[in-house]
């Protein structure tokens, strides 16, 4: 091999000796110097900053009803703190709000509002116990509180005054984190606080950041720029004057090509280790982010340029003309552009948001909620999934519900639109309320169902005649009749589109809500506010909102439907989640890293906090939480699956495989054991006596579960990808039911023509996938940030590997043919 | 072994294909018999695209040969083992640009398998030998094309070869240069190395070529030394005779008319007559129709072919009288003679 080690060697000192190569290396050294001096600035401090202010306007109507000496002690308290200029302009902006101009000119800045706040803060005696009566039974406070007032420390006094703050503005301020986090450009801060902490910027920040300095920086500009200096590498050397001496040698003209052809990949191999070097760095020294997945990005980014140069060097090679090479490259790269770029813009639309979210059974009928947020029904005539209803939005929607109430004949429903950074917003915060009684009242328990559809859904292979011939019995009790005939189908098309119920306008649901449960036939709004339970009485929609009298608006008499039954001074968080427990008797809370059990207790049936604890971690994780008989389940992003008993005690702590989340919790009914869905389509069991999952066996092997309803111990519905939903029974394995749609006209163009190609094709963009793997060591990325139910983006981190690595076999091989079979 | 020849083509045939399909055809050698003893300075003479370097593409195995046989020094021609015994330089040699003179021969050392001890040490040498010593660290753009044939030939000797291949080695070189390149080959010769020289400065050919072969569209017109040549291709030419004269202009006219000739007038008065002679009787002839006519014979000179002319001639045949080696040993003449 001493030739071919000549060969490479030779080609790096070529590399060296490249002008453009040092130049390169000069241009980064200069912007990896510029961001050397970027890192945190971290203060412990609890005063108050921009980011620390939820919402602005009750803040300050809240502060201008305390200036005035009206309104709860606690915030007299703290107004009677303000500075007088201060609260002048808050009664000042109070005043003129009504008048748009006047409010704009006077409204006052968040940060404003922080920094006038902060007085309040500071102040050594801000804590009175006639002002602020339920401090001492916090449990973060009652260690401050019990420090004389005069042995307090200055940030014993932030921390106590800044938890006071929030007792008395639970929704309206930002939970303290007791430490403050910039952006520091040389040990100065830039800009406001950060608003999210270390953490969350570990896990969505920097990997995003770093992908994009990486794939715009390196996989694009420093791979293009290597493909224009290398391009004359090959051409060069099969060109006669130095190709005939060369063959004159005695050595392989294929290992020829082919040690020129790796010794040309050296010069980008330089300067990609030379700029993830400076990046681990820079990131390790200045972030304390030792994230080694950048090292193990080099020879990914080299595998990018190894594609290109491919075959930039067989067209060299065969017209022997640099510009040729970087021509055809261009050509190649603008084609796995745009079929990159089809094939990702369909695949949404076809392979994740058709995916079924949420399955709730209404009789013996699922209706399902799926990604994009539609809530629909079965259509048997034309084996489709036909909209339910009209909810709020298009495409990205998080629907909380359905909530079927059967004595009522009615499924309450409200979707949200997403908005980046897991923000939710509405046009209307009115609950949906979709009305299944028949106009007299009656409802229509034997002869009718919502369709025909579930007693005709298609049977499973097994028993296709008998489950056929049950069908009459199959018939769903309390549904209403079918729907009119302007409202029958009368094509595919329709069927598709058209929807099958009418929605009222309900009562209006409280702000910030997480979560909207069924508990025991209560319907309960868990919100950043408290826990609100629906009242029922109220529910109908013509109620809902205000009473009229005589057609004049009675503010007074306005009821609001949603009462807050949490305990006092209880707020949940921003990433809570909540379960009903397993007979209706309250619900299982997880907020800020604290498992809270609450139970119904009283004639009001309020809820009192029963167990509580609280699991480590950094609490702004965000999670899911079941609860049965005798254990606790949580699960974690990018953590283990926490299994507590009765009392809250943590037993196992179970690593799920390739840092993949938990997509659902739910228990198995008739036994301890409860039910998990992974983002990666895995359904298993997990035995929270022993800590372990087992795989659930669902009909055929190669489903890809995305959500579970359990009709009981053995049955089951799942979801299954894209958008089928079966009814299993899990203990024969048997499928009992299938709803599987017919596939629509863009399904079988990605399926049948898109996604063929683009898996034959190479795919360098692709690889983008592995670095992302890489860099976050898990192989699914997240959508949103506070929503663990919310369908995860898989990484295919293999599949553009091996396609990728055929493609540039088969080049080289091609190119390896070509230059042994050519007569130069 | 040392009975083999360094180089033996027989029968040896090429055609190129081209166009779409590979429809084109073009026949470029088209059975060729060639044999150079071991020793020999050989030199390869043609008009362009007569097939010259498809020959030496063949015996390096840059091309496959689509007939015929072919042996460099006892083994197949292309073979890697015969490659490792040739040195070779090629017409219009490049280096890559990052090159110096001593790396490019770490290089091209290292592709021949010669140990890194002995490229160094050869390196000195062959720098001092091919005249580039004191330039040896600088990078080979910088280099006329003379430098850069010259670091070529020194590459081709860096491995002590028993077969150097030499396409045009003059090119481009300064008389002075040229000069040094022929005495770099006697003194290859005289180390027993055999020589397969291909240029197209004729002279050179002669002065520095022991047997020479003329290759015309693909067929070889003739072999053997200058002289066997020249023999060869004056038999199949006929002999000029010119004569210079005085006397009366109308008797010259009539001397030039029965020979077929041309007349000429000198500067000084008398007449240069240039008649065509098949055989010595026709010009004895000549001189007895001067004499005859009354006229002065001042001087009389028959003119022989130069290996030009034998170039030339041979290119001008057509090729069936082509075509045959030619054994006959023939005694050295002087090329022209004056009477």
């Amino acid at each position: 091999m001493k030739p071919y080690l000549g060969i490479l060697i030779d080609s790096f000192w070529e590399a060296v000796g490249n002008k453009v190569l040092w130049a390169q290396l000069f241009g980064w050294t200069f912007i990896l110097a510029s961001l050397a001096p970027f890192g945190y600035v971290s203060e412990r401090s609890f005063e108050l900053s921009s980011v620390d202010i939820a919402n602005r306007d009750r803040l300050v109507e809240k502060l201008g009803k305390a200036i005035q000496g009206r309104g709860p002690e606690s915030i007299q308290r703290i107004a009677s703190f303000l500075e007088p200029e201060f609260a002048g302009r808050i009664l000042k902006y109070e005043k003129t709000k009504d008048d748009p101009d006047l409010a704009r000119r006077n409204r006052l800045r968040e940060s404003e509002l922080a920094k006038g706040l902060n007085a309040a803060v500071t102040a050594p005696d801000l804590y009175t116990p006639e002002a602020f009566p339920t401090a001492h039974r916090r449990q973060r406070l009652e260690p401050l509180i019990a420090i004389p007032a005069d042995k307090r420390s200055r940030a014993d006094v932030e921390e106590l005054n800044r938890q006071l703050l929030q007792l008395a503005f639970p929704t309206e301020l930002n939970r303290p984190r007791g430490e403050q986090l910039w952006i520091g450009y040389a040990g100065f801060k830039l800009g406001e606080p950060l608003p999210i902490t270390r953490r969350q910027i570990d896990q969505f920040v920097q990997p995003i950041v770093l992908q994009v300095i990486i794939k715009f920086g390196l996989a694009i500009l420093a791979v293009f720029i290597a493909i224009i200096v290398t391009s004359p590498m090959i051409p060069e050397t099969f060109r006669s004057g130095s190709l005939h001496l060369l063959l004159s040698k005695p050595i392989s003209r294929v290992w020829l090509f082919l040690t020129k052809f790796f010794g040309g990949t050296i010069f980008v191999l330089v300067t990609i280790t030379y700029v993830m070097l400076g990046l681990y760095a820079i990131a390790g020294l200045r972030f304390g982010i030792w994230n080694d997945g950048l090292l193990y990005c080099i020879p990914v980014l080299l595998f990018v340029f190894v594609i290109f140069y491919s075959i930039s060097a067989l067209v060299g090679m065969a017209w022997g003309n640099a510009i040729v090479s970087v021509v055809a490259c261009g050509l190649f790269w603008f084609t796995c552009l745009v079929l990159g770029i089809v094939h990702d813009s369909m695949q949404p639309h076809v392979e994740l948001l058709p995916r079924i979210a949420r399955i709730e059974p209404i009789g013996e009928q699922p209706v399902v909620v799926n990604e994009r947020g539609e809530f629909n029904v079965w259509n048997d005539e034309f084996q489709v999934w036909r909209p339910a209803a009209n909810l709020e939005g298009n495409g990205q929607v998080r629907t909380f519900g359905p909530i079927y109430l059967p004595d009522r004949q009615q499924i309450l429903v409200k979707s949200f639109i997403r908005v980046p950074f897991g923000g939710l917003v509405a046009r209307s915060r009115k609950l949906a309320v979709i009305d299944l009684r028949a106009e007299d009242g009656s409802t229509t328990a034997d002869e009718a169902s919502i369709t025909p559809v579930a007693e005709r859904a298609h049977r499973g292979p097994e028993e296709p005649q008998a489950q056929a011939d049950s069908a009459a019995e199959r018939a769903i009790p309390g549904l209403p009749e079918p729907p009119t005939d302007s409202h029958q189908p009368h094509s595919l098309e329709e069927a598709r589109e058209q929807p099958l119920w009418s929605v009222d306008l309900g009562p209006e649901l409280p702000q910030q809500m997480f979560d909207l449960l069924d508990v025991g036939g209560d319907v309960i709004a868990v919100c950043r506010g408290g826990i609100f339970r629906l009242n029922m009485e109220l529910l109908d929609a013509a109620q809902a909102t205000e009473q009229q009298l005589f057609g004049i608006r009675l503010p007074w008499v306005n009821k609001t439907a949603f009462e807050n039954i949490a305990p006092p001074d209880y707020f949940p968080s921003e990433n809570t989640s909540a379960a009903p427990l397993h007979d209706g008797s309250g619900i299982v809370v997880y907020s800020s890293g604290n498992i809270d059990i609450l139970r119904k207790s009283g004639p009001d049936s309020k809820l009192v906090l029963e167990k509580s604890t609280h699991l480590e971690g950094e609490g702004t994780e965000i999670a899911l939480v079941h609860s049965n008989r005798s254990y606790t389940v949580v699960a974690r992003k990018e953590m283990p699956i926490a299994v507590l008993d009765a009392d809250l005690n943590l037993m196992h702590e179970i690593e799920l495989e390739n840092g993949v989340d938990v997509k659902q919790l739910s228990y198995i009914p008739g036994g301890e054991e409860f039910a998990v869905v992974t983002h990666a389509g895995k359904l298993l069991r997990l035995d929270p006596r022993a800590g372990t999952l087992t795989p659930i066996p669902v009909g055929d092997r190669r489903f890809q579960v995305t959500c579970v309803r359990w009709l009981d111990a053995h049955r089951a519905y799942i979801g299954v990808r894209p958008d089928r939903v079966y009814q299993v029974d899990t203990a024969t394995n048997r499928i009992l039911a299938s709803y599987e749609p017919v596939p629509r006209l863009i399904d079988r163009i990605y399926r049948w023509g898109v996604s063929p190609i683009y898996a034959a094709m190479p795919k360098p963009a692709a690889l983008d996938n592995v670095m992302m793997w890489l860099l976050t060591d898990s192989n699914t990325v997240s959508l949103g940030i506070n929503d663990l139910q919310q369908a995860q983006q898989e990484l295919d981190v293999w599949e553009p590997l091996v396609s990728n690595t055929l493609f540039v076999a088969l080049i080289l091989g091609f190119s390896s043919w070509y230059v042994a079979r050519k007569e130069f | 072994m040392s009975e083999t020849p360094a180089i033996q083509v027989t029968g040896l045939e090429k055609e190129y294909r081209d166009g779409v399909l590979f429809k084109k055809r073009f026949q470029a050698l088209r059975g060729i018999d060639l044999e150079v003893p071991r020793g020999e300075v050989f030199g390869l003479l043609g008009p362009n695209g007569a097939g010259k370097t498809t020959l030496i593409k063949i015996l390096l195995g840059i091309v496959r040969r689509t007939g015929g046989d072919a042996w460099l020094l006892g083994l197949p021609a292309g073979s890697k083992l015969a490659r490792r015994r040739i040195g070779y330089l090629p017409e219009n040699l490049t280096f890559p640009s990052h090159h110096t003179a001593l790396s490019a021969l770490r290089l091209y050392g290292r592709l021949s398998f010669v140990p890194e001890e002995t490229i160094r040490r050869r390196s000195d040498e062959l720098i001092e030998l091919v005249g580039l010593k004191g330039r040896e660290r600088e990078h080979v753009r910088r280099y006329s094309k003379g430098m850069r044939q010259r670091l070529g030939l020194a590459q081709a000797l860096l491995h002590d070869p028993e077969l150097l291949i030499m396409d045009e080695p003059t090119d481009g070189l300064d008389p002075l240069g040229r000069s040094q390149i022929r005495q770099l080959i006697h003194l290859l010769k005289d180390q027993g190395k055999t020589i397969f020289l291909n240029s197209h400065i004729l002279q050179e050919v002669e002065l520095v070529c022991d047997r020479v072969a003329i290759l015309v569209g693909g067929e070889v017109r003739g072999v053997g030394t200058p002289m066997e040549l020249m023999e060869q291709f004056h038999a199949k030419s006929r002999t000029r005779v010119r004569a210079e004269v005085s006397g009366d202009e109308a008797a010259v006219g009539r001397v030039a008319s029965q020979f077929d000739g041309a007349v000429g007038r000198l500067p000084d008065g008398r007449y240069e007559v240039k008649v065509t002679a098949e055989t010595q009787a026709d010009v004895d002839c000549l001189v007895d129709t001067i004499r005859q006519g009354g006229l002065s014979l001042h001087a009389l000179e028959r003119s022989r072919m130069t290996l030009e002319e034998v170039f030339l001639t041979a290119v001008a045949q057509p090729s069936d009288t082509s075509s045959s080696v030619v054994e006959a040993t023939v005694v050295a003449e002087p090329l022209e003679e004056t009477v």
